[in-house]
């Protein structure tokens, strides 16, 4: 059985993204290896392709295709290697969004065109037989997001700590409470150095009532990698790596929850 | 005369609403009346920043869009709400944050062309001095009316990747919408680049002047949005660089 992991936040810029592109390298390269598929359903800023080194012209077709009829979800899929050097045949499978400026605008707009992603993106997950599949979804709860969530056992939130984000988020909890999903977790990003984290992470757990997988700080080198290539995979020995790891290991111990 | 500003990003997560709130209240603090239009309907925010109690919204923009009240009615007062006594004036018009109501905006749509008006009627209703538009990342319909009717537009972007493609993409519109005042900012820079070096090489990627280059700040992020960081921190050279910044789009 498939863990399906939806990703979301309540405004972009959270960091979902890059805890999901991350997540999923680490799990598709950590020994013994899963097979794990990611789809990037943050269709009005799609940036999956940027995090893995996949650049646009290398596209066959994306989900956006799909969505409009015009190829079928596996034929989106392109393979990305997370361990180059020592073992090519590790690999993940991504299935981008159009990038496009016209294509994004338009995707914005989409209500039920998006649906078929529920059902489609489960059919393909028993196709693939993959053990993950993460659904990179679109900030906040639109029709995209709820047909994600719906084809999800595990919804992972990523709060920044920011007072923008606070009832917002504590809006979407109450949404997300109310679907039968397996698991719940949150990661909460973009915490200053200068706050202690466990005030923090006790104060996040009993406002929201989900478990808090993992703590992420700012982190200057993350900045400065500016999303163009995965951070777990060019810095495996820092604490937000360790972090990350937290995470992937937090999601596959479900995964096998799941199983009993 | 009276000025519409806005204030965009192609994406979201830049410091978009937090560099409205605070060029707005330094206008105000300056002795002018300034209006700010939340247009980010599907993910309001920018009324945490003045301190509005979400229990206790009243109308939003989202009522006079839905033809329920004049749009003057959906303005709130919130000079108050910024922590010290200011010269001038705040009108804050928020996006409603009820997910039923940010639903039914996003699966209906709504008329953009009452946007316009409700901008002309409430720069008269109000006798503002300036109108920030706090607007809806991406090129939608709106986007392209605010910025289209705009005095001045600063586009705001983070130094990655992330953000080039659509950052290129707004600025190429700005330039045929002839937006008499196009400025990029450059925000949340992480501190070991040298703002110099980035704003050298933004100007000459976009060929647009850049205002400011922000660099991460850990005050900043303490402040987490629970207040106007101008306010908060005045002799902070991100406060100067705000400064620095509302002048260059009012004045």
């Amino acid at each position: 059985m498939t863990q399906v992991i939806a990703g979301n936040a309540v405004h972009a810029g959270s960091g979902v993204s890059t805890v999901l592109a991350n997540v999923a390298a680490l799990m598709a390269a950590t020994q013994p290896a899963s097979r794990v598929g990611v789809i990037d359903a943050c269709l009005s800023a799609p940036t999956l392709h940027l995090l893995f080194g996949l650049p646009q012209h290398a596209f066959r077709h994306t989900l956006n295709d799909f969505l409009l009829g015009t190829c079928r979800l596996e034929d989106a899929i392109h393979p990305i290697p997370v361990n180059a050097a020592s073992d090519p045949a590790q690999q993940l499978l991504l299935i981008p969004a159009d990038p496009d400026v016209t294509a994004v605008t338009k995707a914005a707009r989409w209500t039920t065109t998006v649906e078929p992603l529920a059902t489609s993106c489960l059919q393909l997950a028993a196709d693939l037989d993959l053990d993950f599949l993460l659904l990179d979804t679109e900030a906040g709860l639109p029709p995209s997001t709820l047909a994600a969530l719906t084809a999800a056992n595990t919804a992972l939130l990523v709060l920044a700590l920011d007072k923008q984000h606070y009832q917002a988020t504590a809006r979407t909890v109450a949404v997300i409470d109310q679907l039968p999903l397996t698991r719940r977790m949150m990661v909460v990003n973009l915490v200053s150095p200068s706050l202690l984290p466990d005030n923090v992470q006790a104060q996040v757990t009993q406002s929201y009532g989900w478990d808090v997988a993992a703590m992420a700080p700012y982190c200057e080198e993350l900045g400065a990698l500016g999303s163009a290539s995965l951070f777990a995979l060019r810095y495996p020995t820092h604490p937000v790596t360790a972090i990350l790891r937290q995470v992937a290991q937090g999601l596959v111990r479900g995964g096998q929850e799941l199983l009993r | 005369m009276s000025k519409i500003i806005s204030i965009h990003s192609f994406r979201g997560g830049t410091g978009k609403s937090n560099t409205t709130a605070n060029v707005a209240t330094l206008l105000a603090a300056r002795g002018l009346r300034v209006g700010v239009v939340d247009t980010d309907i599907a993910s309001p925010g920018i009324h945490v920043l003045f301190g509005m109690d979400e229990e206790h919204m009243g109308r939003s923009l989202n009522d006079y869009l839905w033809g329920k009240c004049d749009i003057a009615e959906t303005a709130h007062d919130v000079t108050s709400n910024v922590g010290k006594p200011i010269a001038g004036k705040i009108y804050l018009i928020p996006s409603s944050i009820k997910a039923g109501e940010i639903a039914r905006v996003l699966r209906e749509g709504y008329d953009v062309g009452l946007l316009n008006d409700g901008f002309q009627d409430l720069i008269e209703a109000l006798k503002l001095d300036v109108l920030l538009i706090d607007t809806h990342p991406g090129l939608n319909e709106e986007t392209l009316l605010s910025i289209a009717i705009s005095d001045a537009l600063a586009i705001i972007m983070r130094p990655d990747s992330q953000d080039y493609q659509g950052t290129s993409v707004t600025v190429e519109v700005a330039r045929k919408l002839d937006v008499p005042k196009l400025l990029l900012i450059v925000n949340k820079t992480p501190q070991v680049f040298n703002p110099a070096e980035v704003k050298a090489r933004v100007e000459r990627a976009y060929n647009c002047d850049v205002a400011a280059v922000l660099q991460h700040s850990d005050e900043m992020m303490v402040l987490a949005s629970s207040g106007i960081f101008a306010l908060h921190h005045p002799d902070h050279p991100i406060t100067q660089q705000f400064r620095e910044i509302a002048a260059k789009l009012y004045d």
